[in-house]
């Protein structure tokens, strides 16, 4: 089976996420997407200024 | 035990049960000491160095904190392996699907990779010490790591890793050489306080010291690790105790190499362990000595830890055959991304005019975008009460974890921030 095909194959095994979706596990989630793209963010922000320092 | 039992039956009796009681105890010990051992690895014992040099004993009672920390995260690892029976990266991608579950993988990998170039770059620093050249140094270390898991069995892997646990108690010497003042230790290190006040370069010696005692490939060793070696639910509290004596290791040997380098380098600019060795080495070579084989075997065992860490993790999501009790052919791919990792870190500290100092500073920051997300998983999937039954978290539980994971997301990301942007702290 090829990569992409097994990665197909995953997606699909794992679709439908086992954990019980309460309210509080929405917010986790929630607030880790806002954590991550924040962090993303400043990533991008930095690497934007080293190149333009260059 | 019948009640009316003469004192030597009652002894005899005793001494049966401690001993089965020990017996037990060191069949299921391993991932716990391991792991927590294998923290203290080439950037940590860097860290502790420096930290040491900067603030003489002053910083040692944080260390007694960081200690019982790093065991409410890790413990809630084995119940979550013991229960599921599965590795952290498959619990996430079953319980959160696909999205969460790629970007811990792929994060991870990175994260890992980078963290295991940084354990070459301790080994050959320490090796060039002894004159060895780095090329010399990658290769055997490669082949070492490679004969370990070649033999087929987790069982003489683990043992195997354990004898280089052992090695880093090599710092326990190197402090009592010294010749530290103990009442010092005692007043001015182990009663919390500030040393010349809380300032921003304090703040970030305090969290570079969080982000060496919790990092994120830990959380992925140990639960594949207790699968891998087959803790059952009956076995947690044995396992429990292995991580509690882990960290405490981990936070006596930290310990050790903050009061070495406090006592006899403090107000020196220690830049790295290997930098802290050759500086000691002047004043008594065997304490040099000692040093270079403590970072070497901290870069070892770091390596050999992470390397699995993501091999496991890959295993686990791709269905792959991932166990150290595979023989090679049983589980190539396992094997092969083994072999791939350690072979591309070891590959890249050999580059000429590699950025080391580049990859070093991305470690921390690449960390910090895992670390949270591992942390929030771990605590949402230990609330599973379906999956977890009696094993679940339990409120008292959640206050500490939340707790402990509230402060460690703040301070690593502040610390991964700062990394960023060095003028922020100071």
């Amino acid at each position: 089976m090829g990569l992409f095909a097994r990665i197909r194959e995953i997606n699909e095994r794992f679709r439908t996420p086992h954990v019980k979706m309460t309210p509080g596990v929405k917010i986790a989630l929630f607030l880790l997407r806002i954590y991550l793209l924040l962090l993303v963010g400043i990533l991008f922000f930095k690497f934007f200024t080293v190149v333009a320092g260059m | 035990m019948k009640k009316g039992m003469g004192l030597v039956p009652r002894l005899f009796y005793g001494w049966r049960r401690g001993m089965k009681w020990i017996g037990i105890f060191l069949a299921v010990s391993g991932p716990g000491i391991i792991v927590m051992i294998a923290d203290n690895d080439a950037g940590g014992i860097t860290t502790y160095a420096a930290t040491g040099a900067r603030y003489g004993y002053g910083l040692l009672w944080f260390l007694v904190i960081l200690g019982p920390v790093a065991y409410f995260v890790q413990e809630m690892t084995v119940r979550l392996g013991a229960v599921t029976k599965r590795g952290h990266a498959e619990a996430i991608f079953d319980a959160f699907g696909p999205f969460w579950g790629w970007f811990s993988l792929l994060d991870l990998i990175l994260t890992d990779w980078l963290t295991l170039i940084t354990e070459f770059i301790g080994m050959t620093a320490a090796l060039s010490i002894f004159h060895v050249p780095p090329f010399v140094t990658v290769i055997v270390v490669s082949i070492v790591m490679f004969l370990m898991v070649l033999q087929g069995r987790y069982w003489t892997w683990e043992k195997i890793a354990m004898l280089f646990c052992v090695l880093n108690l090599v710092y326990i010497p190197c402090a009592i050489m010294v010749r530290p003042s103990v009442s010092q230790i005692i007043h001015s290190g182990l009663i919390p306080n500030f040393p010349g006040g809380f300032n921003n370069q304090l703040f970030f010696f305090l969290m570079a010291n969080i982000g060496t005692t919790i990092a994120p490939w830990m959380i992925f060793f140990q639960q594949s690790a207790v699968v891998d070696k087959g803790i059952k639910e009956k076995d947690v509290p044995w396992s429990k105790l292995d991580t509690a004596l882990g960290s405490a290791f981990t936070v006596l040997v930290a310990g050790f190499v903050i009061i070495t380098t406090a006592t006899v380098l403090k107000g020196v600019a220690v830049d790295s362990a290997a930098q802290a060795a050759v500086a000691l080495g002047g004043m008594n070579s065997w304490l040099g000595t000692f040093l270079a084989v403590g970072l070497f075997d901290a870069g070892f065992l770091g390596a050999i830890c992470i390397s699995l860490a993501s091999s496991w993790a890959f295993g686990e999501v791709f269905g792959w055959a991932h166990s150290l009790n595979n023989k090679i052919r049983e589980a190539p791919w396992f094997y092969g991304m083994y072999i791939l990792l350690v072979g591309s870190a070891g590959a890249v500290v050999l580059i000429p005019h590699a950025p080391l100092v580049l990859i070093t500073l991305f470690v921390q920051v690449i960390a910090v975008t895992l670390l949270p997300a591992a942390l929030v998983f771990l605590i949402l999937l230990l609330n599973d009460a379906e999956r977890m039954g009696s094993l679940k978290n339990t409120r008292a539980q959640n206050i500490i974890s939340v707790t402990v994971v509230g402060i460690i997301v703040a301070l690593s990301t502040l610390y991964g921030v700062s990394a960023l942007f060095p003028d922020l702290l100071r």
